[in-house]
């Protein structure tokens, strides 16, 4: 939703959350992966090293596609290959 | 006896195709053109007491202009109801007629009804404010159409419930009411289920929705020149809330100043959102807006710098106008404050 | 498995100096029901009133809603694991107080209540309305933990529920549901196998229903036999969330979906079962737990239709939609329960915060945002404010259908739906 109006005013955009189908429904235009819903940028289950890794990753890549032409949407998922936890304790 | 006045545009005024599109507005006694199949149907009922014309090009180049003189005469003549069009599928004259419908309803408390053929871009323009019988493509369905909208004008007139979008004929508003169904939400999923099964025709209750997307922005050319903004929707706040940002359906979006902090803090930062399990990003609100790990990549010159300050509102997906109105605003800030790119963090 | 489900009627509650049920009237001696929560040292201030169907009476600051229920014979208890000892729920005999709820109130910042009339425009829309409701009002004591006092709550009102529902005891009930997937044995031939997929919210402490005592995100994919929702092996444990997208226990125990399934089965249906699933907090695992319910209801219960119902906010939309794809992409075909979120004039865009070209039969169970005007009412039980709500709570009120419990159902225990204008 801001991501759009964002993208409307003419500035690139890009949108981490965890929840791409409805990034994708809203018609986000640039989005990245994030972990989870209480946690896109970070993980509980990790080190404190690990997760500053992650959110580099993240970040990284979410520069990157505001530096890239797109023409519809486009999805980044920096972390496919990691397992993120769900906080269960 | 009920007092009709009817809007038509410069063509089935009978004044002139095209060439007369920029008519200035016009108040004729009684009936003209399809005016007069008006005073027939609600011979009896009601009678027509004027005729206002204005041609389209008028209308569309100097609304405000028209209006003054239209909404002028129709306070004096003190009509029951205003029929306008119908406009077929003409498009100026479709706008033309949805907003005086719309204007005459607002401004001077009269009823309004018109008719136009779905295609038409006053529809889309207008649905929602405005009751707009559903035409035939050209003129040959007038008769049809002037009648629905005469018995839907009277009802309003008369104060009676108006039945639904296929009962009175009218185009769907767009509004979705809360009502009281005879049978369980159970049972139709259960028997919706059975005719599926079956292979029989069915229907659902909620329609795919349509997705509006925004030709993407051009990137940014230069990273390394480049101011890059930080927004969430999640609600992450200055502790204590002191601009009391709503924990849902936020209707205004905050300005949190980071300066040059190299992190956010669990002491000076909290998420006051309702919809999601705050405790992961209470007890690092880096995990919501990843200052820290920016701040470094800023520091080995990737991209110039953060900007100063981060906005920050909470679960727009919700209220789309809302959110419109918010992503709006927040985008002139960001344009103002010459940021090359934004970073958007959602739950 | 064989689930006799007896029916005592309440036609009316009193109070008393013994807790007694006797024709139809439910007799409460207050004080000793006071006495019996009070033993909990983490609330205080512990009353007991009772709202009547017609009454003009407000009762506000509900946080969960369950019904008294026993099981008859030897066992003195009920909702095993969290409650009674840990049983398998969904055997033998249950004696319940029909027409009787059990109201959990009480007030704390972050916990969101709701608000139901027992007479006029508010009535409508609550099926609350209709029965006898005990109220059991608590307040926390100072510097408790949020979810410590919902523990608090929870066995209140489950201690109450049990403590009346034992004076049925023995007693020949008025009537007698039995519940058995054997019945009938023969004929199923050509009958659709149908399932039902339950998602249960498991977003955190307090935002999650209880599965035989534990949170639910403690919890696969599983299968669970609907006796076993029927009574009590799962019990809501939300109070961190609004009445509108959360099941009450009363809500599982009276389960429309299981109960309807139960009506067709062996006539127009096959029922086959039910899987129970949690909604994980990252897409991954939604996308993991959406293959194994798909998995469990193609090649377990073998099923050829399948409705599903979800708990919870916009995001778990998402989880009902992967879980609609999951089980059409294995050739089940499906129907959806859902609300929308169309804002409070009804005129929003996305009805839902995620979609599928595979969800093309969705009930809805009524606009979220829906705004609602309620008359004064003459008495107020559970206090005239609440943390979610500004201003008074007695007179008039122009509210968010979400505060009225059971307005809008997940499940599908209400009547309400949109129409379009």
């Amino acid at each position: 939703m801001l991501e759009k109006e964002i993208e409307r005013a003419g500035i690139p955009a890009v949108l981490i959350t965890s929840l791409i189908p409805t990034a994708k429904m809203m018609g986000a235009n640039r989005i990245v992966q994030g972990v989870g819903i209480t946690h896109p940028l970070g993980n509980p289950r990790v080190s404190q090293g690990e997760e500053k890794s992650l959110r580099r990753k993240i970040l990284r890549a979410a520069l990157q596609l505001l530096t890239e032409k797109i023409e519809n949407g486009k999805v980044v998922t920096p972390l496919e290959m990691e397992t993120p936890s769900s906080g269960k304790k | 006896m009920i007092r009709f006045i009817h809007y038509i545009n410069q063509f089935f005024g009978q004044i002139g195709g095209e060439e007369k599109a920029g008519i200035s507005p016009k108040m004729i006694q009684g009936s003209v053109g399809p005016g007069r199949l008006i005073h027939k149907l609600i011979e009896g009922q009601g009678e027509m007491i004027a005729t206002l014309i204005c041609g389209d090009n008028y209308f569309s180049e100097k609304t405000e202009d028209a209006l003054q003189e239209l909404l002028k005469w129709i306070a004096e003549l003190k009509p029951d109801l205003l029929i306008a069009g119908p406009a077929f599928n003409a498009g100026r004259y479709g706008v033309a007629c949805g907003e005086i419908c719309k204007r005459v309803r607002e401004e001077l408390g009269v009823p309004s009804v018109t008719g136009m053929y779905p295609k038409n871009p006053g529809v889309e323009l207008y649905k929602k404010h405005v009751y707009i019988i559903e035409t035939t493509q050209d003129a040959s369905g007038m008769e049809k159409a002037m009648s629905k909208m005469i018995r839907l004008g009277l009802k309003l007139v008369r104060e009676e419930p108006v039945g639904k979008p296929s009962e009175e004929g009218y185009i769907p508003k767009g509004i979705k009411k809360n009502v009281l169904s005879n049978k369980l939400a159970s049972q139709r999923a259960v028997e919706l289920l059975l005719k599926k099964l079956k292979g029989e025709p069915f229907q659902t209750e909620i329609p795919f929705p349509e997705v509006d997307s925004v030709p993407p922005a051009l990137p940014i050319r230069n990273l390394r020149k480049a101011k890059i903004a930080l927004v969430t929707e999640g609600g992450l706040v200055s502790k204590g809330n002191p601009d009391h940002l709503e924990s849902a359906r936020a209707t205004h979006y905050v300005k949190c100043l980071i300066g040059d902090l190299k992190r956010l803090s669990s002491e000076d930062f909290e998420s006051i959102h309702r919809g999601f399990d705050t405790h992961f990003v209470n007890e690092d609100p880096n995990r919501l807006v990843p200052l820290d790990v920016l701040r470094h990549i800023e520091q080995e010159g990737i991209f110039k710098e953060i900007f100063p300050i981060y906005f920050v509102t909470t679960g727009v997906a919700t209220t789309l106008e809302n959110g419109r109105r918010i992503g709006k605003e927040i985008a002139h800030e960001l344009k103002t404050g010459g940021v090359s790119g934004a970073i958007l963090t959602a739950t | 498995m064989r689930l006799e489900i007896q029916n005592f009627e309440v036609r009316d509650i009193q109070f008393s100096d013994r807790t007694e049920y006797l024709k139809g009237v439910l007799f409460i001696n207050k004080k000793e029901l006071i006495d019996l929560v009070s033993i909990d040292r983490r609330i205080k201030e512990v009353d007991i009133q009772v709202a009547h169907p017609g009454e003009r009476i407000r009762i506000t600051n509900i946080l969960e809603i369950s019904e008294p229920r026993i099981k008859d014979g030897n066992d003195d208890g009920y909702y095993p694991g969290i409650f009674g000892r840990l049983v398998k729920a969904g055997q033998g005999k249950t004696n319940v107080l029909k027409g009787s709820a059990v109201f959990e109130i009480g007030r704390m910042p972050g916990f969101y209540g709701g608000v139901a009339d027992m007479e006029g425009e508010g009535a409508l829309w609550t099926p609350y309305s209709k029965t006898h409701n005990i109220c059991i009002l608590t307040e926390p004591i100072p510097g408790i933990e949020r979810v410590e006092y919902g523990f608090a709550l929870k066995q209140a009102g489950l201690k109450a529920s049990v403590y009346l529902a034992k004076t049925t005891k023995g007693m020949i009930p008025d009537g007698v549901k039995v519940f058995d997937l054997n019945f009938p044995s023969k004929g199923f031939e050509g009958l659709s196998k149908i399932g039902y997929l339950f998602l249960l919210h498991s977003h955190g402490d307090s935002r999650e229903p209880f599965i035989y005592g534990d949170n639910s995100r403690h919890y696969y994919p599983t299968l669970l036999h609907p006796n076993e929702i029927l009574d009590g092996a799962i019990v809501c444990g939300h109070y961190n969330i609004s009445m509108s997208i959360k099941n009450t226990t009363f809500a599982l125990l009276n389960h429309p979906v299981i109960l309807d399934l139960y009506e067709r089965h062996g006539k127009e249906l096959n029922f086959k079962g039910v899987v129970i699933a949690p909604e994980p907090t990252s897409l991954s695992e939604i996308r993991r737990t959406a293959m194994m319910s798909a998995g469990l209801l193609k090649d377990f219960l073998d099923v050829n239709g399948v409705i599903i119902t979800k708990e919870g906010g916009g995001h778990t939309d998402v989880d009902l939609m992967q879980m609609c794809e999951e089980c059409e992409q294995r050739g089940i075909q499906t129907v959806l329960i859902d609300n929308e979120w169309l804002g409070p004039d009804g005129t929003g865009d996305l009805p839902l915060l995620a979609s599928s070209q595979n969800a093309d039969a969705v009930i809805s169970v009524g606009n979220v945002d829906g705004m609602i005007d309620l008359p004064p009412m003459d008495k107020v039980i559970g206090g005239s404010t609440m943390f979610d709500f500004n201003g008074d709570l007695q007179g008039t009120l122009n509210l968010p259908i979400r505060f009225i419990p059971n307005a809008i159902s997940q499940v599908g225990l209400t009547y309400l739906t949109t129409e379009e204008q």
